[in-house]
């Protein structure tokens, strides 16, 4: 299931809002757990088993972890055992075929693909039961001696799909001891409809540009619609994920969970180091604490400090999907990391902030090219279009056509991408706080209302010739 | 501490969020259910029986949520607003339809599938050389290449002319194609209303430009324009594509019927439609005018047969005519002009096409498809053996 559908918003939400509150304390995290698998099981209801495996084998590993208190070797073979076992799941689901393809080109074989289809969220949740294991091991959080507490952390319904990678640390007290309160439920609600909007209304729209940009003839590509299709897919990325992430964080406030951040305006960073430190900061977090920090973090002699970036980079390529194009897209950023690190961070400073925003953006859209095309062939073509190499015209009937078709979505993505909606809001809470709770609500209705045309009307299939 | 303000927002955020989803929620319960939607021109969808079987294979959970996006209170009323929205924000354009010039809107030709429309030529190429008759190839324009002035700024759409061409070219064979030429009629009058402003249909005027430069191809003289008498029996049509793009924009379509002044010259005819044992003396259908899809006023829509005798001209040729539902408004036109046509649609004709050749003792054939769906049909394999 997923959030932007109306069977979550008109169904699913409502029901298991009403049941969770009107349940006593003690039963909400058992109501959680089951509501979140059936959540899960909805659109995937064989792979469930994947899940409740995990969740099992990670809370025995959990309660070895006590067992052992005092025996830092057996405690270690356990935390071992926890990581292997979920980079095994992680991996046969994600890369087996992967590694066979590639097993095939290198070696001349001709093994058969398992051709299994990827386990939705299986990528957030094992890394988020990685963390539980090796912070308890840290003692940084406490043993969830409860299956079902533990099991709710695990499955919870509102990161389980695309996060954010919430660290057992930064749950584990709230899971035993939350408040649910009107305001929280509120900034819930808001940060929710943020997302939806993000989503719904801004996402789902630029994407289909992209999907036109993609799908042109070969006589309708020029220059032009290839940055239009390119700057289409920088704002579709964006939106999707930061507004999905922005519903989980809503829906977490809504149950009493505050959920770390994942997105801070990224794209006015003024520099790539900058534009990692707001892009999907949870996974960052993440390998920056249970690999980097490991690894000796920068604390090691330059060349060792090297590899430890490009180990973090090709993994966090790797992470994001089982293809070379995503590995490239992790070491495009190594690159450009290193290059800013050791030679063109002052530079980059004394630029005007918009010159180096503007910089930065670039090499971000440069980032999704490499990003959004799987086929690593195809990506250099891309980019000669992009350029202008070869035999392309500048500009496209067709091109144009888009361009004048979008410019109000692209303005609007743009100015989405900035923190100007968010000022607004801080200066009229500031200044006129007698017209904030008629604005938000007026603001609010109007964002469900359209949410809802956008959602029903993606439904919407008029049969053209006939009906049998 | 919160101060009177954040809570009076609170309130006010929880509340909305509660009236408008559980409300909706409450609502979704219980909205009557409906079976046809008019508008889609489709059932929709009903609820689901559970199975476990179903629900393993994910096909009760993808069954529940088209039952319930299908059964939304409103439905037409949301995708109304998500239309207009949209060409608020200088869309453009709507599922695929293009807000087009004077209230009228025009569905999207960009790329037909050129592999496809040369495989159905080749399907049609191969009944011609086998059935040893006359055969005429022709193709019907969209309004993208017809209306061009009316498209939005900087629209592209694919030019048919040269798509047309180009099937032309690569195909096989001593059967007479015609390409663009005959579309001569209709390119000098573009300024008429040849298309209907909310259907991808064209008008009895559109067809009768066509018939107009076509019948010299197939060895007749047409009528003139004043020959007919035009009628509007129906001013409240809205076809296909107001429903396509979401309703509201365009401006209500006319019907007309067509018919020849002179009474004197004006034969009778015999229309027989097997599939719903029709037997009757016109090619117009009035009851048909009181549906959504009013366009079914010519010839009743789509049959697998349907076989107009004209009484006064008993000596003339037997056409058949391969066709769309473009021809349904154009085959009155060319019922004068020969003792028999004989309306074929692939898409519901399962039988052998060249049997019924033979026993119905045809002359001449005529394959007559819109460009687009040449490109997309998948039925014209049916005549290739």
């Amino acid at each position: 299931m997923v959030f932007s559908s109306l069977l979550f918003l008109f169904c699913f939400l409502p029901v298991v809002l009403t049941i969770y509150y009107l349940l006593p304390r003690s039963l909400r995290n058992g109501f959680l757990f089951f509501s979140s698998l059936f959540f899960y099981a909805w659109g995937e209801p064989l792979y469930i088993v994947i899940m409740l495996v995990s969740t099992v084998f990670d809370y025995c590993n959990g309660l070895l972890l006590g067992r052992f208190e005092g025996n830092q070797k057996k405690q270690q073979a356990v935390v071992a055992l926890a990581v292997v076992g979920n980079l095994a799941i992680l991996g046969f689901f994600k890369y087996a075929d992967f590694v066979i393809m590639n097993t095939n080109t290198l070696l001349h074989w001709n093994l058969p693909l398992l051709n299994i289809p990827l386990p939705i969220g299986v990528s957030f949740y094992t890394f988020q039961t990685m963390s539980y294991s090796i912070d308890v091991y840290r003692k940084e959080a406490p043993i969830q001696r409860n299956i079902l507490s533990f099991g709710a952390y695990v499955a919870l319904f509102p990161q389980l799909i695309a996060g954010p990678i919430v660290r057992y640390k930064d749950i584990a007290e709230a899971l035993n001891h939350r408040v649910e309160t009107l305001n929280l439920f509120a900034q819930g609600v808001e940060r929710f409809t943020v997302g939806l909007v993000k989503k719904v209304l801004l996402a789902n729209n630029i994407g289909l540009l992209w999907d036109k940009v993609k799908g042109l003839p070969a006589s309708e590509q020029s220059v032009l619609a290839s940055w239009i299709g390119i700057l289409a897919f920088t704002f579709q990325i964006y939106f999707d994920f930061s507004g999905y992430s922005d519903m989980a964080i809503g829906l977490g406030k809504m149950l009493g969970f505050e959920f770390p951040e994942n997105f801070n305006f990224p794209y006015i960073s003024r520099s790539v180091t900058e534009f990692w430190r707001r892009w999907h900061i949870s996974l960052g977090t993440w390998f920056r604490e249970y690999v980097y920090i490991p690894l000796g973090g920068n604390r090691v002699h330059p060349a060792r400090h090297i590899f430890n970036i490009f180990a973090i980079w090709s993994l966090t390529g790797l992470w994001h999907g089982a293809s070379w194009n995503y590995v490239l897209w992790g070491l495009y950023y190594f690159v450009l990391l290193i290059a800013e690190k050791y030679f063109l961070s002052k530079l980059l400073q004394r630029l005007p902030a918009l010159l180096s925003v503007a910089i930065t953006f670039f090499f971000a859209v440069m980032g999704w090219v490499i990003f959004a095309i799987e086929d690593v062939s195809a990506i250099s073509v891309y980019f000669g279009r992009l350029f202008g190499l070869g035999q392309i015209p500048v500009v496209s009937g067709e091109g144009v056509f888009l361009l004048t078709a979008y410019l109000p979505l692209f303005l609007l993505c743009a100015l989405a991408s900035t923190p100007i909606f968010a000022k607004m809001h801080q200066r009229l809470k500031l200044e006129n706080p007698k017209w904030l709770t008629p604005a938000t609500a007026l603001v609010l209705t109007l964002a469900f209302f359209y949410s809802t045309a956008y959602l029903v009307d993606s439904t919407y299939n008029p049969f053209l010739y006939f009906r049998f | 501490m919160q101060t009177s303000s954040t809570s009076a927002l609170s309130k006010a955020a929880t509340f909305l969020f509660v009236a408008f989803f559980l409300g909706g929620s409450l609502l979704n319960l219980v909205w009557p259910y409906q079976e046809f939607s008019a508008s889609e021109n489709r059932f929709l969808a009903k609820m689901p029986v559970f199975s476990w079987e179903s629900l393993i294979s994910g096909e009760f959970t993808g069954d529940f949520e088209t039952f319930l996006t299908d059964q939304f209170p409103l439905r037409e009323f949301w995708v109304s607003v998500k239309s207009d929205t949209e060409r608020y924000l200088q869309k453009k354009e709507n599922n695929g339809v293009y807000f087009a010039k004077d209230h009228s809107l025009i569905e999207r030709f960009d790329q037909p599938d050129l592999s496809k429309s040369q495989k159905n030529l080749s399907f049609i190429a191969e009944f011609a050389e086998r059935i040893s008759l006359p055969v005429h190839i022709a193709w019907i324009p969209t309004a993208t290449e017809i209306q061009k002035h009316k498209l939005p700024s900087f629209a592209s759409p694919v030019d048919q002319a040269a798509y047309v061409q180009t099937l032309i070219q690569g195909a096989a064979g001593s059967s007479s194609y015609y390409g663009s030429e005959i579309w001569q009629g209709l390119y000098e009058n573009a300024e008429e209303a040849l298309y209907f402003n909310t259907d991808h249909h064209w008008t009895a005027l559109g067809a009768f430009r066509f018939y107009q430069t076509l019948m010299p191809f197939l060895g007749y003289e047409p009528y003139s324009e004043n020959s007919f008498q035009r009628e509007v029996v129906n001013d409240e049509f809205y076809g296909t594509l107001d429903a396509k793009a979401g309703g509201g924009y365009a401006q209500a379509d006319q019907i007309e019927r067509w018919q020849l002044v002179d009474p004197t010259t004006n034969p009778s005819f015999e229309v027989l439609i097997p599939d719903s044992n029709h037997e009757g003396n016109s090619f117009f259908f009035p009851e048909r005018l009181l549906e959504k899809d009013k366009y079914t006023y010519y010839l009743d829509g789509n049959h697998a047969l349907t076989l107009m005798r004209n009484q006064e001209l008993p000596q003339g040729k037997r056409l058949l005519v391969i066709k769309d539902s473009f021809s349904h408004v154009l085959a009155p036109f060319l019922a004068y002009h020969y003792a028999e046509v004989h309306l074929l649609d692939l898409r519901y004709y399962n039988r052998s096409v060249d049997e019924y050749l033979l026993e119905q003792q045809i002359d001449e054939v005529l394959v007559l498809y819109s460009t687009r769906q040449f490109s997309v049909d998948n039925h014209l394999f049916k005549i290739s053996d």
